[in-house]
């Protein structure tokens, strides 16, 4: 039966004041850090290897290997990525705000496994709570000299800097971040070259981690990389948070081992989501954030693994799960979507640009009852234009992955749901409302 | 050549397997392979960005292939790439139709429609019909965003090469992206305008219609427009342009992409001068003063009464009583026409192109001179007395690049901080100190890390500016010839303000010399011209001052803006009053034909056709694409005119026949005809080395900087003519072997650097006046200062700057005067009207530095071998 077994990064959920120093350090708070400290970079990068944590931040790629793959320089940069802003994806959120000396704790980590002396913590400027709490966990690492000169009386000395986000989806995104943070418009870099391992902040070999990930590694260097692995499969190794909303009885954050929980089990186990409400039925289920093809009813057996998503020709992405029941206009989710894209793209690219502005007009016109039958073949050529072929993984016309993101929803909405598309073509109006 | 394994590389495009430069973006490969990648964002003077995906193709990575933009990636060995697949088609017409959804298809009345690269690849790649039946974007249009020009955001494409222009050409990131995905738009900084002297370049690099000039603006459909090819005469960079017209008027100049001199930018005073050729002050016939009034005249009474004035003036008072100043805005031809009437066949020989205020000719005619690519690529630049941006503008663009690159280190030694400071190595401010003297202190050994053997090739170049209209000819020469002792290899590029001084000096427009920088004292046989001078007249500072002394009878004021560079208007005055006749040869009626007696019209800018020679000896062409206006006429043919009123035949009927001879006499022409200068694109250099110059006819102009010049059909490959190889002494008349013999080949110090040196400071300083502080004047060259280009020219007469007196916050305080208070500036019994202060750190203490604008009513300003001492007083 799948439950929340052992918490690795939500441990202190449940404990109150858990933002506050002291309780951090009673429960734990800091071990990691001095364990740490007492072994070399390299067995601390060593130890996340062996963990094979992939990265938290969406794309999932193993955090150990990024590491590894840094350039050598006598000057490297540590960026923590906490500019959550998708819709539906609240994990980072959560973190930031209740555990916000366990982010600290895994950045110096972070930092003193990858030989950074400074260290940026990027988080999203509507996080008004987050920010303060972040700051005040800076300043206590200070105080008792977790950062700073010869942090815990090592060689090892840092500086932890935070900085707000100005309000942009797209800062998310690992390169757009380092310009936002040179204090540039937030404009993604081409890649390749600018791989931030490669060439990153100001130019120098930058490691981008996202907060959840960071958050994790107190836990790693404490209990060791094979407890980590010990736990998931396959490639999915240890613990994950899943966000899960839509039209659940219990939504909210989740942290599972991965692999060994379904879609299913989360959204109708009564430990976990509780079922839909009112005892409607699934429609389909938005398997990892909105930039996801979502994943019909009767795939909902496949399990909460990296691998096993994307197999099924989707993605876990962000760990955020949309379950959607059969009062939802498809039509409109799939509008409403598109239309944040639409809002969120930076500009930079024809293709985003433009396209994302023609897909959500057309969608809103299908959806306001104005639609015409040849502007579902239009929407999947425009899609196409973004995504050669609109297969999955994407192929990109576009600098960044914003632009793939944009297809996914009316791509995969128009094949699963044709017919409902139809309908408010036919009825010229949405049948739901 | 070098290993050409380490130069190039072969990769394999579309199937076929081609070479290309190791590091050149693929878009540039495939290109010079005969391939064109549509683009929009790329431009090939500036980084790629890789923002418009129009360029997108297939190139085979590690997970087979993917699309990449061509801009972007660099050509790599046997890199696989596709462009003509259905995946690189269906992307690109993606992205392309893309562009047009909300492109408001204005098209019929879009003055880049036409000419306009969206327009041309819709037409060649596009559908023919538009599936985007949505509310197009919307933007109030069109908005201003500097004097000059107008921005339609509703037409723009989001390319990117306006803002990145603004920030990376220039330095100046005055517009940038505001707003995001589709409301995404160009605007300047909030509260500020995109104003700098190269706004105008970001109107000819935009692909669509989205920037335009407002003097350009619905005036002319660009396939109504002729072309030729011409060079600017805004300064004497000489910047390469194409001249547009329509029905006899000129609409607009564009900077043609010359790899040896403007890169295709230019400047504004050079960009929208051209109106000045259709000022309604023009002048269209000759006329003569009769009493207090001056009534028009047929040429034959105009040409009658200069030839019977002149006589009477040689016989009476003999050659020193003529005189000829100006002539740095003719033509190569037309100053060599008028040469040799002078020094041919009337024995005058004060004739002088500078005022005093210059360099000395030999610095120019026996120094080793620099070309710009030479000062660019060398290690070491040294200006001296130079406000690049404010002299030559575009040099300052790529003197700004080659800094910023650190390919050269940039020293200053000026009396103010320039626009360059901020990328110089060192900026040494002159301060109260002897020129002479600071220069002295000048180290470079320690100051820019010159050692020996960068002596030898790319060495040390000195820019040798004229920002200080107040510094004499004499104490800037000595200063460069004592540099020039200390570091003989070194070589020197000297910065004027006209067009064409170098050429007029080149050809004998300076007292002592004859054309070809021929000293007068050793005429040898190669000029045999029936009546040389008899002995060295005056310079031009030396003129006016003998005219002011009503010993001068007739005096040629040549060509606009003659008297421009001086600085005293009252001593100006004086000297045309007190000339007995002053006959000014100028295409409109200004301050100084207010004092002549004889006004002769004289073609303007796009009526002539001939050459100008740049400030590193490069003979370039001047189109002409007007008929003269009225009865105007070129400069030489009325020297040719004045020479048949007096008896003589120049024996000129037309340009080719004055190269001729230029050619058989100058021995720094030597092998130079009109011939040789059509083959080469860029120009030539002089002195003509006897080698053999390799002319590629492949091109690669930027289709989308040069508008006009290349239209879609450009965008096939080129033709590929076989280069010619020619040999420049063979086509020389005299043979090639004679030729090398007149190059000179100078690696130990010249002569001339010790005559130079032999001539001993003037400057006394001026006894100090009583209690008050006594400040060194300088008065600063502008880029739009009163010339006729500037003035006369709708776009940029409102441009003129309000002079201001820069001083220290030290100085001030000894002053008592605040930032933003007027002041007077005094000398003598007179003083100047009132002038804005500026308090600043840019110029040193004791000094006041002021904008050269205009003339000044200073007592003995004009005095250069005076040490040029102030009062400050506040107004």
């Amino acid at each position: 039966m799948p439950n929340e077994v052992e918490k690795i990064v939500l441990g202190r959920r449940d404990l109150p004041n858990s933002h506050e120093l002291d309780v951090y350090l009673n429960s734990g708070g800091y071990q990691g850090l001095r364990k740490a400290l007492s072994v070399n970079p390299e067995d601390v990068v060593a130890q996340v290897v062996e963990s094979n944590i992939l990265g938290r931040g969406g794309a999932g790629f193993e955090a150990g290997r990024k590491w590894s793959m840094l350039k050598k320089a006598t000057r490297r940069y540590l960026v923590v990525n906490g500019d959550e802003s998708e819709p539906a994806t609240f994990k980072d959120h959560f973190l930031i705000e209740n555990d916000p000396h366990q982010l600290v704790e895994g950045t110096i980590i972070a930092a003193y496994a990858i030989g950074a002396s400074r260290a940026f913590i990027f988080l999203r400027g509507e996080f008004a709570l987050g920010l303060e709490r972040v700051q005040s966990a800076i300043n206590a690492a200070y105080r008792i000299g977790a950062l700073g000169r010869n942090i815990f009386g090592s060689d090892f000395s840092l500086d932890v800097v935070l900085h707000p986000g100005a309000g942009a989806y797209i800062c998310g995104e690992e390169t757009a971040l380092l310009e936002s943070l040179e204090g540039k418009r937030g404009f993604p870099r081409i890649k390749p070259p600018y791989f931030p391992a490669v060439i990153g902040l100001y130019g120098e070999p930058t490691i981008v981690n996202n907060v959840e990930t960071v958050s994790n590694l107190p836990w790693i260097v404490t209990h060791g990389g094979s407890a980590f692995k010990a736990l998931g499969g396959g490639r999915s190794t240890g613990t994950r948070i899943f966000a899960l909303s839509g039209q659940v009885r219990n939504p909210g954050l989740y942290e599972l081992e991965m692999v060994k929980t379904s879609f299913r089990d989360l959204i109708f186990s009564q430990e976990l989501g509780g079922g839909l409400r009112d005892g409607r039925s699934l429609k389909a289920v938005i398997p990892g954030g909105v930039s996801a093809p979502w994943i019909a009813p009767d795939q909902i057996d496949l399990p909460l693994g990296q691998d096993e998503v994307a197999h099924a020709g989707s993605m876990l992405g962000s760990g955020s799960i949309i379950a959607m029941d059969d009062t939802t206009c498809m039509v409109r989710a799939a509008w409403r979507i598109s239309r944040f894209f639409m809002r969120e793209s930076c500009g930079q690219c024809t293709p985003c640009r433009e396209g994302s502005s023609w897909i959500e007009k057309v969608m809103a016109r299908i959806e306001g009852g104005a639609g015409r039958e040849e502007d579902l073949d239009l929407l999947m050529d425009l899609c196409d234009n973004i995504v050669p072929g609109v297969s999955w993984p994407p192929a990109q016309t576009t600098i960044c992955v914003l632009g793939p993101s944009i297809p996914s929803s009316v791509a995969v909405g128009i094949r699963m749901f044709r017919d409902e598309f139809l309908t408010h073509i036919k009825e010229g109006g949405c049948p739901f409302d | 050549m070098t290993d050409e394994s380490e130069a190039s590389l072969s990769f394999v495009l579309d199937g076929k397997t081609v070479t290309a430069h190791r590091g050149d973006p693929l878009i540039k490969a495939a290109e010079e392979a005969g391939t064109f990648i549509p683009r929009f964002c790329y431009h090939p003077r500036m980084k790629p960005v890789g923002m418009c995906r129009m360029c997108l193709v297939e190139v085979k990575g590690p997970r087979g292939f993917t699309l990449q933009p061509a801009c972007f990636i660099q050509v790599a060995p046997d890199m696989e790439v596709v462009t003509a697949s259905e995946v690189v088609k269906k992307a690109q017409d993606g992205v392309l139709e893309y562009l047009l959804a909300n492109h408001p298809l204005d098209c019929p009345v879009c003055d880049k429609g036409g000419e306009c690269p969206l327009q041309d690849q819709t037409l060649a790649h596009g559908p023919g019909e538009s599936r985007y039946v949505e509310e197009k974007r919307h933007f109030a249009k069109p908005i201003s965003i500097s004097d000059i020009i107008l921005l339609d955001r509703e037409r723009c494409i989001q390319c990117g090469r306006c803002t990145r222009f603004a920030s990376e050409v220039v330095g100046k990131p005055l517009i940038d992206f505001a707003g995001r995905g589709d409301h995404i738009e160009v605007a300047p900084a909030p509260g500020s305008s995109f104003d700098t002297y190269f706004s105008g370049n970001i109107i000819q690099i935009c692909p669509v219609g989205a920037l335009t000039s407002k003097s350009y603006r619905f005036r002319a459909r660009p396939w109504d427009l002729e072309q030729s090819e011409s060079t600017c005469a805004g300064c004497a960079l000489g910047c390469r342009v194409v001249v547009q017209s329509s029905q006899n008027e000129m609409t607009r100049l564009l900077g043609i992409d010359s790899d040896a001199v403007n890169h295709s930018w230019l400047c504004d005073k050079g960009r929208f001068g051209f109106e000045a050729t259709a000022s309604p002050n023009r002048v269209r016939a000759p006329h003569i003063r009769k009493g207090n009034n001056f009534v028009e005249v047929g040429w034959f009474e105009a040409l009658t009464k200069v030839a019977k004035t002149l006589t009477a003036a040689l016989e009476n008072a003999g050659a020193n009583a003529v005189a000829v100043l100006g002539g740095g805005t003719l033509t190569n031809e037309d100053v060599f026409a008028w040469m040799k009437l002078m020094k041919g066949y009337l024995g005058v020989d004060s004739c002088d192109v500078q005022m005093g205020n210059g360099v000395d000719p030999r610095l120019i005619l026996q120094g080793s001179v620099a070309t710009i690519n030479e000062v660019v690529d060398s290690r070491t630049v040294v200006l001296i007395d130079a406000d690049i941006e404010e002299e030559v503008p575009v040099l300052f663009l790529r003197l700004r690049e080659a800094a910023l690159a650190g390919r050269t280190r940039v020293v200053e030694v000026v009396d103010h901080l320039t626009s360059l400071s901020a990328v110089a190595s060192q900026t040494l401010l002159v301060g109260d100190l002897d020129f002479e003297k600071s220069l002295e202190t000048l180290n470079l050994e320690s100051l820019a890390g010159v050692t020996e053997p960068e002596f030898v090739g790319q060495g040390v170049v000195f820019v040798v500016g004229q920002s200080n209209v107040l510094r004499s000819q004499s104490e800037r020469s000595r200063a460069v010839a004592r540099l020039l002792r200390r570091y003989p290899k070194a070589k020197i590029l000297p910065v004027f303000s006209k067009s064409n001084t170098m050429g007029a000096m080149h050809l004998g427009m300076s007292p002592g010399f004859l054309p070809g920088g021929v000293e007068l004292d050793s005429a040898t046989s190669q000029i045999q011209w029936p009546n040389l001078p008899k002995s060295r007249g005056m310079s031009g500072h030396e003129i006016l001052q003998s005219a002011a002394q009503q010993d001068l009878e007739v005096l040629f004021l040549l060509g606009p803006d003659a008297l421009s560079e001086y600085p005293d208007r009252r001593l100006v005055e004086r000297a045309l009053e007190r000339s007995s006749l002053v006959v000014a040869v100028d295409s409109t009626f200004n301050e100084v034909t207010e004092f002549a007696d004889v006004v002769l019209p004289l073609a303007a800018f796009g009526e002539y056709i001939g050459t100008f020679t740049n400030i590193e000896g490069r003979i370039s062409p001047v189109g002409q694409k007007l008929v003269p206006l009225g009865v105007a006429q070129k400069g030489w043919e009325i020297a040719s005119e004045i020479a048949g009123s007096l008896g003589y035949d120049l024996g000129f009927e037309k340009e080719e026949d004055i190269w001729t001879e230029i050619a058989s006499v100058s021995p720094i022409h030597r092998g130079f005809s009109p011939k040789v200068l059509s083959k080469e694109f860029d120009g030539v250099v002089l002195p003509i080395k006897a080698v053999k110059v390799e002319i590629s006819n492949i091109r690669l102009l930027d289709p989308m900087a040069t508008p006009g010049i290349a239209s879609v059909a450009r965008h096939a490959p080129p033709v590929e003519e076989p280069s010619t190889i020619y040999e420049v002494g063979s086509l020389s008349k005299d043979g090639s072997e004679q030729l090398e013999q007149n190059v000179p080949l100078q690696i130990e110090a010249p002569k001339f650097i010790d005559e130079l040196l032999l001539e001993t400071s003037s400057i006394e300083a001026v006894a100090s006046d009583g209690e008050d502080l006594l400040l060194r004047l300088s008065l600063i060259r502008r880029l739009y200062a009163k010339s006729q280009m500037v003035i006369e020219s709708p776009t940029l007469s409102g441009l003129l700057p309000e002079p201001r007196l820069r001083i220290s916050p030290h100085t001030a305080s000894r002053i008592g005067i605040s930032h933003g208070e007027l002041a007077l500036i005094a000398r003598g019994e007179m003083q100047s009207g009132p002038i804005m202060t500026w308090v600043t750190d840019s110029v040193s203490d004791n000094v006041a530095v002021v904008d050269f604008v205009d003339s000044f009513d200073l007592e003995e300003l004009g005095q250069l071998e005076v040490e040029n001492l102030v009062k400050v007083v506040k107004a």
